[in-house]
């Protein structure tokens, strides 16, 4: 057992330090636009780092998962975590599930423009009545002969309206049992018949959407996987979502408790100083927890074995050491009047955390029965 | 990076799981007679010395003996585990299964008291007792020459003990200080095996208990806490071996604040599952619950770690800046 770097991981880590200092830096110092994420995820692609972890028989680097979360931490660290690169859902999600259930059409005419960052995606999973319910999705593809017509509509969709494609989840039998009626389908965002409306959030952002269908074209070929296989489908990249990002998560963590650690240090004579250091130094312990999840997911999965439900528990961890983290910084922020605005809104997006990406009480769900084997 | 135990380790502590359940059950420090032979068989079977002192590396790898610790705390048998491996490290003479007379409400393994000696913990019928003394000095009790004044409610070996004469041993072949951190890590890893053993036991229970027609462990309002404590345990395990991969007195702080955490919740949350049963003498879940709630202040409390955690992160973070 070590958590120690190789020469030659360490030899890499050094390689996409500077690359990514010459490279990405410049793009990551300011406000990061979703235009200089774009760029971000352009020159990774140029530099072939964009789907590093991808097997190489599709274009990817061939890198195992250790090199892929040293990639991933050295692009936060400049600013640029892949957790917000365009590219993700393709990269991340969508690419992973072409390679094992996609046919040899599909795999050629969708792969290769991800991996140059050219086409981005969108993932139309969650529905107004199938949120953590996921298999409760009602958006409907008719059979009209050689294609598909797609209506209903999709929710919080994230970046729907730069999106050129769209894997989602539909139903294409009403009659089968409800896992077994749904496909997993690709369509173009840009057609007639697709409405995307944002979603103000109560930060004020437009980070999601609504997307409705009216008549949408599926073609029969954009099926991934057998038709009304698409459960197993999607659980493969639900839990693929939980898993990548922890050590761009973890440094951008640290850096938020600098700042913490920076602001206290100016603090005299306040009653709670003792509780917000102490509160400090649990939160510092806490977020090595997410890396030290990483060290255990990356080992694993470098070593082709099964995460089991550590995916879960991630989820679970970093969004509720997050929350504490951000109630801590916004307590500190308002205390000091420090980047009060920065920290409110941080504190705001943080409520999310805990919501997205499967709750927390899905989590526990997959924990409690899958995990300790409870019964449903 | 390889943030694994590798299957010889497994083998190992899957063999020291086995020999600790047979030898020292829980049940020991319920039973009426208080006979035990058990520690002198966990001592034969060499997992009591698997600290080497007397190289600069450990021969077994500090993470594995956590492995193997943690299966002591499934059984309670955490404090004696540490004090015995140290003793094994610290003592050049080959001593029977002792417990450590220092008060381990302290990050001190040494005492110049002499007679009563307040804070012992991991004190069972059989041991022999030790002290080292601020001089790094050994000194060795007789195995019946001992009592122990303890809270009769608190039946797990914690309190004050008296004895009598002791031996001379001579002088610990390690600073002992420095073995300060090595014992807390190893404390957690204890805690943990603690802590999970009573979650295993729940999970058992509440498949098998039925109300309202179905297993209790259907409801969310009782497998979520569970999650809960299962999240908090391994992350709190990752921590521990982080910690023993690299064993700084920081480290041991980090490794004790989410191992003592995890281990009150864990029982917690078992006790609540058990309802009833949970709450009599006869169930072993109140010796852990016991075992988890007095080892919060053991070696130190988890206010004070944290605020050296804080104050660490904070120095560092000054040194980055400038």
């Amino acid at each position: 057992m070590d958590i120690e770097e190789t020469p030659a991981e360490a030899r890499f880590r050094q390689e996409i330090r500077s690359w990514a200092e010459s490279n990405l830096a410049p793009l990551g110092k300011q406000r990061v636009s979703f235009a200089d994420r774009l760029a971000a995820d352009r020159r990774m692609a140029e530099a072939g780092y964009l789907g590093y972890a991808w097997p190489e028989q599709f274009g990817g680097g061939g890198g195992n998962p250790i090199y892929a979360s040293i990639l991933d931490e050295e692009c936060s660290a400049v600013g640029m975590p892949r957790s917000l690169s365009p590219s993700r859902f393709g990269v991340n999600l969508l690419g992973p599930v072409l390679m094992a259930y996609g046919s040899d059409e599909l795999k050629s005419q969708l792969l290769p423009p991800i991996l140059k960052a050219e086409q981005l995606w969108c993932q139309g999973f969650s529905e107004p009545e199938a949120g953590s319910d996921l298999a409760n999705v009602r958006s409907f593809a008719i059979d009209n002969g050689d294609h598909f017509l797609l209506n209903g509509s999709k929710v919080w969709t994230t970046q729907a309206h730069e999106a050129d494609w769209c894997f989602a989840l539909v139903r294409t039998d009403r009659e089968a049992p409800r896992h077994k009626g749904l496909s997993f389908v690709v369509f173009r965002m840009d057609q007639e018949g697709v409405t995307i409306r944002p979603i103000r959030q109560m930060t004020g952002d437009l980070d999601f959407s609504e997307v409705f269908f009216d008549d949408v074209r599926v073609e029969k070929h954009h099926v991934v996987g057998a038709l009304g296989e698409g459960w197993r489908v999607a659980m493969a990249t639900v839990g693929a979502e939980r898993s990548f990002g922890q050590m761009s998560r973890f440094s951008h963590y640290v850096s938020q408790l600098q700042w913490i650690a920076s602001t206290l240090s100016e603090i005299k004579n306040d009653p709670r100083l003792d509780m917000w250091q102490a509160e400090l130094g649990q939160l510092v312990v806490d977020v090595q927890g997410v890396r030290d999840l990483s060290f255990k997911t990356t080992s694993l999965a470098a070593a082709e074995e099964g995460l089991g439900v550590l995916p879960s528990i991630a989820k679970i961890w970093w969004s509720t050491t997050h929350n504490r983290l951000l109630d801590l910084a916004e307590d500190v922020a308002v205390a000091t009047g420090r980047d009060t605005s920065y920290w409110y809104t941080e504190w705001l997006r943080s409520r999310a955390e805990t919501i997205f990406a499967g709750s927390s009480e899905v989590q526990r769900n997959i924990i409690s029965e899958r995990g300790l084997g409870l019964p449903r | 990076m390889d943030f694994r135990f590798d299957k010889d380790e497994v083998e190992v502590i899957e063999q020291a799981a086995s020999t600790f359940k047979y030898w020292l059950p829980a049940s020991r420090f319920t039973a009426e007679d208080g006979s035990n032979e058990g520690w002198t068989e966990v001592m034969k079977a060499g997992w009591l010395s698997l600290l080497d002192g007397s190289s600069s590396e450990w021969d077994v790898p500090l993470p594995l003996i956590c492995g193997v610790g943690r299966e002591a705390g499934r059984v309670l048998a955490g404090d004696a585990f540490v004090a015995n491996n140290l003793l094994a490290a610290l003592s050049n003479a080959s001593l029977p299964p002792a417990f450590l007379l220092a008060d381990g409400r302290t990050q001190e393994l040494m005492s110049n008291s002499s007679g009563s000696f307040e804070g012992c913990f991991g004190v069972e019928p059989g041991l022999i007792p030790v002290k080292i003394d601020r001089d790094q000095c050994l000194f060795a009790g007789q195995v019946d020459a001992w009592t122990l004044k303890s809270e009769p409610e608190l039946s797990i070996g914690i309190g004050t003990v008296s004895v009598g004469s002791m031996e001379r041993l001579g002088r610990a072949r390690n600073d002992v200080r420095g073995m300060v951190p090595v014992a807390r890590i190893l404390h957690s890893a204890t805690l943990l095996g603690a802590g999970q053993q009573v979650l295993d036991e729940a999970v058992t229970h509440a498949s098998q208990r039925r109300q309202f027609g179905v297993p209790i462990g259907a409801f969310q309002g009782v497998k979520h806490p569970m999650a809960e404590a299962a999240a908090l345990l391994e992350v709190a395990w990752n921590s521990v071996l982080v910690a023993a991969l690299d064993p700084s007195p920081l480290a041991a702080a980090s490794a004790a604040l989410q191992a003592k955490r995890a281990a009150e919740l864990a029982t917690r949350v078992s006790l609540q599952v058990f309802g009833g049963i949970g709450m009599t003498w006869e169930h072993p879940l109140h010796l852990y619950l016991k075992a988890a709630r007095s080892a919060r202040n053991r070696y130190s409390d988890n206010t004070a770690d944290a605020l050296r955690v804080a104050a660490s992160f904070s120095d560092t973070y000054k040194e980055a800046s400038v």
